[in-house]
């Protein structure tokens, strides 16, 4: 009885009453494009309704006699003689604490079935970049828990860096990986996953993951399928954006995920030619650049006066071939600060995460990296470079100095040493353990099939709870003199366990 | 296409040039439309455009009431003022009987819509309802 | 009173009624959006098309918009030294209102024929790959092409800070297009070394609309004109990133009514870019040495906007992902890269001598590499051998640290004269260096060291 009377007065409180919509009418229709006249005083960027079919459009062309409209779902039933409706609104997604833990569509409607959105607040899906004097530098870490990323490619808050590859071959991986890892950082940031393009069951899979293993406490997903019509793939990242944005405003760190921004041009290379836009190169829109660089610029680290929140973006970009001179992933390196490149070869050889180190930039560098990790992983990316080009060129040589074959030898337990599965990244003070005993030489005298044992089994061992070698480590952010000493003892030991 | 364009922007220019004009100057406008048509030899267009341009003329005047089923004439006609008041002087009712909308009445220019029915009512309480469960 | 009748992105249609036109290129304001319009075309009908100089978003048919009477105007003069501006040289570094001396309108005729100044020497930069290949004319203009990620904009800096910091009149740097970050870093590097008080700062960077970084640069060039005329001032002006300005004319060339040339491009290429290069000049009041940097869309040189740019300027660095790719930084190509200057008259026989030998050397060493692929360097003549050994001595050599890449690179950043570089190579082609190995030369700066090491 006492629900039945809370339904009412709560029903009571909302107003039901007729009023005027401002209308146009539906004359042409096609490729969920409408163009509609009337809608004399919409203005550009509005939300408009089609009036009974429960579909939103966006006013996006105003003409002087019609109104071009994308719309924001499936556009088949909407026909000649239709009433469209204007909102008033410009188009704005609900942001904020609620969001967290929930999958929405791009217009920011729930898709999991867990009921409504909880927010008091929208953001514009739309939004200029903060300016040159509302940032800061980037200074802080994002620890992706991956060893080879973390130590050679550091990411840093508030920056972008691209993840490109060929399909298949473990871009989302990566990203997937970086989010789980969050769960025991300090400080630990919001993600944002925004799903572009993609099959249902492949999101499922990941959010089911994110599940398993407890990411969903700080994880908002917003998915545009791969059957959504294309005014949804280019909005998704929008509002992703637009949903990360609340806490890089709210004095907060948050990373997002755009996977993938390929199939965003793709779409709105479509919704540009059905609007009849000329295309350009590869019959991109002239404005396909300008697509991805407002939104990767909404990405960034506030300065103090601004609160010193962060959003960190990592776009994926898919390459054909290897070729990373495409059109769109030249456009998208160059907006980056940085790109993480994954090569196939190097995947069907076994190597993962198959990251090609002479092809990755971080342009933010180690101003990113916790000391510790900058001391021992310094010059550890030019070390590999150079042991990568002896490699090669020793390939035909068969007299070897000492020196060289040293440099050989430690090369090579060092890239076994950065080699990872899947769903399994390392908190910080592991990764820095690891490298520890990888660049002091200690890994030097054990044979090479042993060192990926040897990692799982030095780990073990440090998390054993009478050791505190890794909470020294994470506390102070590097290695003391006393942790170094400690630290060996424990490799020292486990290397005895292989007749070392 | 390109027809349809010339026939529907002509008919957009009619509507323009006679808005006001007395019944002489809306007859010379549209003869000199005629001569301007047969110059490019499109004068067989004409009578579609003035076609097109009377239901421009006739869409923007009217506006249409739409009534769950007959009532008497006295409520019709007070709506009826009460919507020529609101949406525009000048206008003619165009009355509609359509016993979808339940109850109630949908009243519609050229520009602007007032639903006004009982099945909108109906299925604004459907939607809070729901989302208060 | 005029009233918007169209609004397709960036490209807004505006009806006057009555008599008074505006003219073309003047500014309209829509008070209440804050936003200007510049008008682009007259379409008949009293109806005008412009561009709007930012986002459209919340703009409707029927807004009123008011003439300003004039085309955009920035101040010019020292009052604007120092300080962070905006397309409509508005400033946006939350330090007050900028005290101008006078405004200038961001058009302008280039300097005729007559009044071109005709003779030409060399501005040192300290980076030896420039210096030695494709010198830098004072008063004159050098481009840095490159594709992404091959070092353009950390080029620009390093000559930045060699440059403007010695140099005795004002720079003015305008950042189109590109990265905020990366104005962000300028800003806060000038202010700390010092530069920033001798600078106007222009950004017009990748979020904004197209409007602002097709127009940005002319607001930067309005200001360097004034003090090169009136100030009869030496200005510097960089430029990060040429390319932008002209991908910004795409963006709306198909949206003001024309239809698309060669790539999608903007039928009005050429002249678009002549606009602005032809203003980027020296006459007989003063000069402006320019530096901009030039990204090259896909690695691809023969992109027309590319070949259209290369035209225009005095010298041309190319910069390669492949040489990139092998850790020589600067990324400099040494046979795709040069200059108008390098002529005996203009640099002298030394120096004339010297670069042609190294271009010569590396232009055989590139035929060699197949034979050396195939058949190893074992094959190759005696004297074959000794091009092979300087040339890979050459290129190694004309990498440098730079001073602003040291937190990445590790190694202290080095100045070198321009003696200094043509002797350190001079020494290097004699062969009075053919024994030492070719690691030595990496990441130096002038000879001695290798010398002395």
């Amino acid at each position: 009885m006492d629900k039945i009377e809370q339904f009412k007065r709560q029903l009571e409180e909302k107003e039901i009453e007729p009023k005027m919509d401002e209308i146009g009418t539906v004359i042409e229709s096609g490729d969920n494009v409408v163009k509609a006249n009337g809608l004399r005083d919409v203005e550009n960027f509005e939300l408009v309704e089609f009036e009974g079919r429960q579909i939103f459009g966006l006013a996006l062309n105003l003409e002087e006699y019609e109104t071009g409209i994308i719309v924001l779902g499936k556009g088949n039933a909407i026909k000649e003689g239709d009433v469209v409706k204007r909102t008033k609104r410009t188009l704005s997604v609900p942001v904020g604490e609620g969001l967290i833990g929930r999958v929405v569509d791009p217009l920011g409607r729930p898709l999991d079935g867990k009921g409504k959105i909880e927010s008091k607040i929208s953001y514009p899906v739309e939004r200029l970049a903060p300016s040159v004097i509302e940032r800061a530098p980037v200074d802080k870490p994002l620890h992706t828990g991956i060893l080879a990323i973390d130590a050679l490619i550091p990411i840093g808050r508030g920056q972008r860096e691209l993840i490109l590859g060929d399909r298949g071959i473990g871009k989302t991986a990566i990203a997937l990986d970086m989010i789980l890892n969050q769960k025991e950082e300090k400080n630990r940031p919001v993600c944002v996953y925004v799903a572009c393009g993609q099959k249902k069951s492949k999101l499922k899979r990941l959010v089911k993951a994110l599940e398993e293993k407890g990411a969903m406490e700080y994880t908002i997903v917003v998915a545009a399928f791969a059957d959504d019509p294309a005014s949804f793939l280019y909005l998704a990242p929008y509002t992703g954006c637009a949903i990360g944005e609340y806490f890089r405003d709210n004095k907060k760190d948050a990373v997002i995920v755009y996977d993938d921004l390929t199939k965003q041009s793709w779409a709105w290379r479509e919704i540009s030619l059905v609007l009849r836009r000329p295309p350009g190169r590869e019959a991109y829109p002239g404005d396909i650049f300008y697509l991805h660089s407002r939104l990767l610029e909404r990405a960034a680290k506030l300065s103090k006066e601004k609160g010193g929140g962060s959003l960190t973006a990592l776009p994926i970009v898919e390459t054909q071939a290897g070729d990373i001179s495409g059109y769109i992933p030249t456009n998208v390196i160059s907006i980056t600060d940085g790109q993480i490149f994954l090569d196939s070869a190097l995947f069907y050889k076994g190597q993962r995460p198959s990251l090609d180190i002479g092809r990755s930039v971080s342009r933010v560098g180690s101003k990113a990296q916790v000391s510790g990790m900058k001391k021992i992983a310094g010059t550890l990316k030019l070390d590999l470079a150079q042991f990568q080009d002896l490699e090669r060129f020793s390939e035909f040589t068969e007299e070897l100095d000492p020196q060289t074959r040293k440099m050989l030898e430690r090369g090579k337990r060092m890239r076994e040493l950065l080699k990872q599965e899947d769903l399994a990244p390392l908190s910080f003070e592991k990764e820095i353990a690891v490298i520890f005993a990888g660049t002091k030489g200690y890994l030097d005298d054990l044979p090479l099939e042993k060192i990926r044992q040897f990692k799982i089994d030095l780990i073990e061992e440090l998390k054993a709870p009478s050791l505190e070698i890794l909470d020294n480590i994470r506390d102070k952010e590097l290695v003391d003199s006393k942790t170094e000493g400690e630290l060996e003892e424990v490799i020292k030991r486990v290397k005895k366990s292989y007749g070392a | 296409m390109k027809t349809k364009t010339t026939i529907t922007t002509w008919a957009r220019v009619l509507v323009l040039l006679t808005k006001g004009q007395s019944e002489n100057a809306k007859k010379n406008i549209i003869l000199r439309l005629q001569e301007q048509l047969k110059r490019k030899k499109k004068d067989y267009l004409l009578p579609k455009i003035l076609e097109t341009a009377e239901k421009y003329l006739a869409q923007a005047e009217k506006i249409t009431l739409v009534l769950a089923r007959e009532t008497d004439s006295a409520t019709k006609e007070m709506l009826g003022q009460k919507l020529i008041a609101s949406l525009g002087k000048g206008k003619k009712i165009e009355s509609k009987i359509d016993d979808s909308i339940i109850g109630g009445f949908v009243a519609r220019t050229e520009d602007y819509l007032i639903d006004a029915s009982v099945k909108k009512y109906l299925n604004q309480l459907k939607r809070i309802s729901l989302e208060e469960i | 009173m005029a009233k918007i009748i169209q609004i397709i992105g960036p490209v807004v249609d505006i009806e006057f009624q009555g008599e008074n036109m505006p003219s073309l290129g003047n500014a309209l304001e829509v008070r209440k959006k804050n936003l200007i319009l510049e008008i682009q075309q007259f379409l008949g009908g009293g109806v005008v098309r412009t561009l709007a100089m930012g986002p459209t978003e919340g703009l409707k048919r029927g807004d009123e918009a008011t003439d300003t009477g004039k085309p955009i105007m920035v101040p010019v003069g020292m009052g604007s030294a120092g300080r962070l501006l905006n397309v409509l040289g508005q400033p946006t570094d939350e330090m007050g209102p900028v005290k101008a001396d006078q405004y200038r309108s961001v058009f302008k005729d280039a300097p005729t024929f007559v009044e071109e100044k005709g003779d030409v020497e060399i501005l040192e930069t300290g980076l030896k790959a420039v210096d030695l290949l494709c010198p830098l004319p004072k008063g004159g203009k050098i481009g840095l092409f490159g594709g992404a990620g091959t070092g353009k904009t950390v080029l620009i800096q390093e000559l930045i800070r060699n440059i403007a910091k010695v140099h005795k009149g004002i720079s003015v740097f305008a950042g189109v297009g590109e990265r905020t970050r990366e104005g962000n870093d300028i800003y806060l590097d000038m202010k700390d070394s010092g530069t920033l008080a001798n600078t106007v700062l222009y950004f017009g960077q990748m979020d904004a609309s197209p409007g602002v970084r097709f127009r940005v640069p002319f607001s930067a060039l309005a200001t360097a004109e004034y003090f090169r005329d009136e100030e009869k001032k030496d200005v510097l002006l960089f430029v990060d990133n040429v390319f932008r300005f002209v991908l910004a004319g795409s963006e709306v060339s198909a949206l003001l009514g024309r239809i698309p040339s060669q790539t999608g491009y903007q039928p009005t290429l050429f002249s678009e870019i002549g606009s602005l290069q032809e203003r980027i000049t020296s006459n007989k009041n003063g000069s402006i040495t320019s530096i901009q940097a030039i990204y090259v869309p896909a690695d691809d040189l023969t992109d027309p906007a590319i070949v259209a740019i290369f035209s225009h300027l005095d010298s041309s660095l190319v910069l390669s992902r492949q040489i990139a790719a092998l850790g020589i930084y600067p990324a400099v190509d040494p046979l795709e890269s040069s200059s108008s200057i390098l002529n005996p008259r203009t640099v002298g026989d030394r120096h004339y001598r010297v670069a042609s030998e190294v271009v010569r050397i590396l232009q055989r060493y590139k035929e060699l590499q197949d034979i050396i692929a195939i058949l190893g360097v074992e094959e190759l003549s005696d004297e074959d051998k000794l091009v092979v050994n300087r040339a890979r001595k050459v290129q190694k050599f004309l990498s440098q640290p730079f001073f602003v890449a040291e937190p990445y690179t590790g190694h202290p950043g080095k100045y070198v004269k321009v003696e200094e570089t043509i002797e350190g190579f001079e020494k290097i082609i004699s062969g009075e260096l053919d024994s030492r190995r070719e690691e030595e030369f990496y990441m130096k700066g002038n000879i001695h060291e290798v010398i002395n090491a």
